[in-house]
């Protein structure tokens, strides 16, 4: 009866939790089209997600790149098909790997201050005292973060798939000495304007997930400085589970 | 260090991911049409085989378009090529599919041509070779084994019958006291046909600087007949169609005169007149072979020239009579060609033995629209005006044969003209078997034929 009674209040915790992320989406999208439009606060996020992650991004995407084409090409050396590596490095940056890496490493720094900022601001009453001056916080503090996100993730993940590509380039090439021009030319040849499209509506959506859960769960934190750490905790977690699960339907959806 | 506004910063970054979202949309060839100028034209193919668009369009190699767009028509599947400004396809261009890469991706590719005007935009390519797709070759060849199988079976179930297999046994063994008899035969006609050959040497011995010259210039018209062949049908068939109109207002003249003609061959074949007596001439035998092997050597310093020699012997029911035949077919071309012969069969119903001869042109048609190796000919069939036509199976190796001779009832005995409908199929290279249905109008004297024949090439 009671194991019973406590799976009921998790569905209703869920539920709840589920309807809450909702609503804030919908008063978010709401503030986004309401009159005064806060460039300058827009301008400040978009600093903060793009240009200040540029340098994570930048080296993740380097690496992965590399570690990639360093597989592949082991394995395709095997059956001389070395100039091959190029395409698959291509299609698994600008499909794959581009966009998740983007966004976890954006959720992992970006998400977790804004987290943080929103449930100090929540806790110190902040928050409270923008409603009593009759400032929407929604509209005030994650409109321009959640704006920011969907511009800047999918213009990271254009930026760490051309890096990811020239890290593979780098590899395949300088090291393993396999001729730039058929490597290069490999690399475009069977790459379709799809691939390229379909990451970047994936990194758009993934940008939107990780500023809404991680503003949420600053949002509507509580419990003094140990509740803000739990909050910015469980936006990491949270938005890597939630980018992770959707990617997979958001990839099934799209180019099966 | 002067400070960089945040307007600046996302700026810059945002013109930094545009800048590379555009070179890998071009990259990937979304944006070509942006950076290279050109035109479109169009092909047509009865199958593309995975062709997908954006593929490459290739000039001699090189990457020179892309496959814009592939819809089906009706019947066909049209491709919209786009091909890139400064590759020059001419009206003949010939285009084909082809297969690329280790993935075997699909590529068009282009032989430009060389005839003049240049496509312009729009245009299409009207010549494309068919692709030779594997599943449908594997279909065709089951296909056809399936009929093989079939064929098999029935012909088994033929022979099958104990009287069946006795039959053929009977028949090969007629055969061959027919080769016995045809032995005989030739013996018979040995002295007959020697002179006839002496003849023909006196007379090519007496000509024979006229006959070099006359070949020099049946080589030459050979030759101008390859270079204004079309031209010259196209007017033949103009002339055709001018001379039935002629001859079906003349029709009573014109029967008249090939009467006369008749007549004429008749009188040489009797050995009457000045002709008749020197075909006659028992005195001019001896040179035989060595003349014919003269003109053989004549003929030979002819590219193309081809000089056959057959022999075929035969026996018919409807009169009981054999039949021998020796022919020489002179083939300045392949296409033209002029058959020169000697019969010896049974005359008329009294069973008297004959010496004809036969004179025919030949026109051979292959590979044209309406006749697959089909051969007319006219001329002078065993002494009389007469028509024939052959079509041709196998590689030559099987032969249908129609003739009609002796329209005007010159042979003795006959109301109604000659025909004849035979098979040869060669069943070695220079060994054929025949048979056939004789004389199919003049009652008393149809039946049919069976015999067979040597013919070499020299």
């Amino acid at each position: 009866m009671r194991s019973i009674e406590s799976l009921g209040r998790y569905i209703i915790r869920f539920l709840e939790e589920f309807g809450r992320i909702a609503s804030l989406l919908y008063s978010t999208i709401k503030q986004i089209f309401t009159h005064p439009f806060d460039i300058k606060g827009i301008l400040k996020q978009m600093v903060e997600v793009g240009i200040n992650s540029l340098p994570v991004v930048l080296i993740t995407a380097a690496f992965t790149g590399m570690a990639l084409a360093l597989q592949t090409y082991t394995g395709f050396a095997r059956f001389g098909a070395e100039a091959m590596v190029g395409f698959v490095v291509a299609i698994s940056m600008t499909r794959e790997l581009g966009p998740v890496l983007t966004a976890i490493m954006i959720a992992g720094r970006v998400g977790a201050a804004m987290a943080a900022e929103l449930s100090t601001m929540r806790v110190t009453e902040q928050i409270d005292a923008l409603e009593s001056l009759a400032t929407n916080p929604v509209k005030y503090l994650v409109v321009p973060r959640f704006l920011a996100s969907l511009i800047m993730v999918p213009a990271l993940t254009v930026i760490a798939a051309i890096v990811g590509i020239l890290g593979g380039y780098f590899i395949v090439v300088v090291v393993f000495g396999v001729s730039p021009a058929v490597y290069w030319h490999w690399t475009w040849v069977y790459t379709e304007w799809k691939d390229i499209y379909f990451g970047l509506i994936k990194a758009f959506f993934f940008g939107g997930c990780v500023s809404l859960l991680s503003c949420y769960k600053g949002f509507y934190s509580a419990g003094g400085a140990e509740g803000v750490g739990k909050a910015t905790t469980s936006a990491v977690v949270f938005s890597i589970i939630a980018i992770l699960i959707s990617n997979y339907f958001l990839s099934a959806l799209m180019f099966a | 260090m002067r400070y960089i506004s945040a307007e600046l910063k996302v700026g810059i970054f945002a013109l930094i991911a545009l800048g590379i979202l555009a070179f890998m949309a071009f990259k990937v060839g979304e944006l070509d049409w942006l950076a290279k100028k050109g035109y479109t034209v169009y092909a047509h193919f009865n199958y593309v085989g995975g062709l997908t668009v954006g593929a490459d369009v290739r000039v001699a190699g090189m990457v020179a378009g892309r496959v814009d767009d592939i819809t089906l028509k009706t019947d066909k599947v049209r491709l919209r090529l786009f091909i890139h400004e400064g590759v020059r396809i001419y009206s003949d261009a010939v285009v084909s599919l082809k297969i690329a890469g280790m993935l075997g991706e699909r590529i068009v590719e282009i032989s430009p041509g060389s005839k003049l005007p240049l496509l312009q935009d729009g245009d299409t390519i009207v010549y494309s070779l068919k692709v030779a797709d594997i599943d449908m070759m594997l279909r065709d060849i089951s296909e056809l084994s399936i009929e093989i199988s079939r064929l098999a079976a029935s012909v088994g179930a033929i022979i099958e019958p104990e009287e069946t297999r006795k039959a053929i046994k009977a028949s090969i063994h007629n055969l061959e006291e027919l080769t016995y008899n045809m032995n005989i035969a030739v013996v018979y006609n040995d002295k007959k046909l020697r002179v006839l050959l002496g003849h023909m040497t006196e007379l090519i011995e007496a000509n024979k600087e006229m006959f070099g010259a006359a070949m020099a210039n049946i080589e030459e018209f050979s030759l101008y007949l390859k270079r204004e062949g079309p031209i010259l049908l196209e007017s033949t068939h103009k002339a055709v169609e001018e001379i039935r109109a002629v001859v079906e207002e003349n029709r009573v003249a014109l029967k008249r005169s090939i009467e006369a003609v008749d007549e004429i061959t008749d009188k040489i074949g009797r050995g009457e007149g000045t002709l008749g007596r020197l075909w006659y001439d028992e005195a001019i035998y001896e040179s035989a072979h060595e003349a014919i092997e003269d003109m053989t050597r004549i003929i030979e310093t002819i590219e193309e020239f081809e000089v056959f020699t057959t022999f075929r012997g035969g026996y018919l029911t409807g009169t009981s009579g054999r039949e021998g035949h020796l022919y020489l077919t002179l083939k300045p071309t392949p296409k033209f060609y002029y058959i020169l012969g000697v019969v010896s069969g049974p005359g008329g119903l009294d069973g008297d033995r004959e010496i004809e001869f036969s004179a025919q042109f030949a026109r051979r048609f292959k590979d044209s629209d309406k006749f697959r190796d089909s051969v007319l000919r006219a001329g002078i069939t065993e002494n009389t005006f007469g028509i024939g036509a052959d079509q041709f199976f196998l590689d030559d190796r099987l032969k249908f044969s129609a003739d009609v001779w002796d329209l005007f009832r010159n042979e003795r005995g006959t109301r109604e003209p000659h025909v004849r409908l035979g098979i040869d199929y060669f069943i070695f290279e220079n060994i054929f078997i025949s048979g056939g249905v004789d004389d199919i109008f003049n009652e008393e004297r149809r039946g049919t034929y069976v015999g067979g024949g040597v013919k070499f090439r020299h």
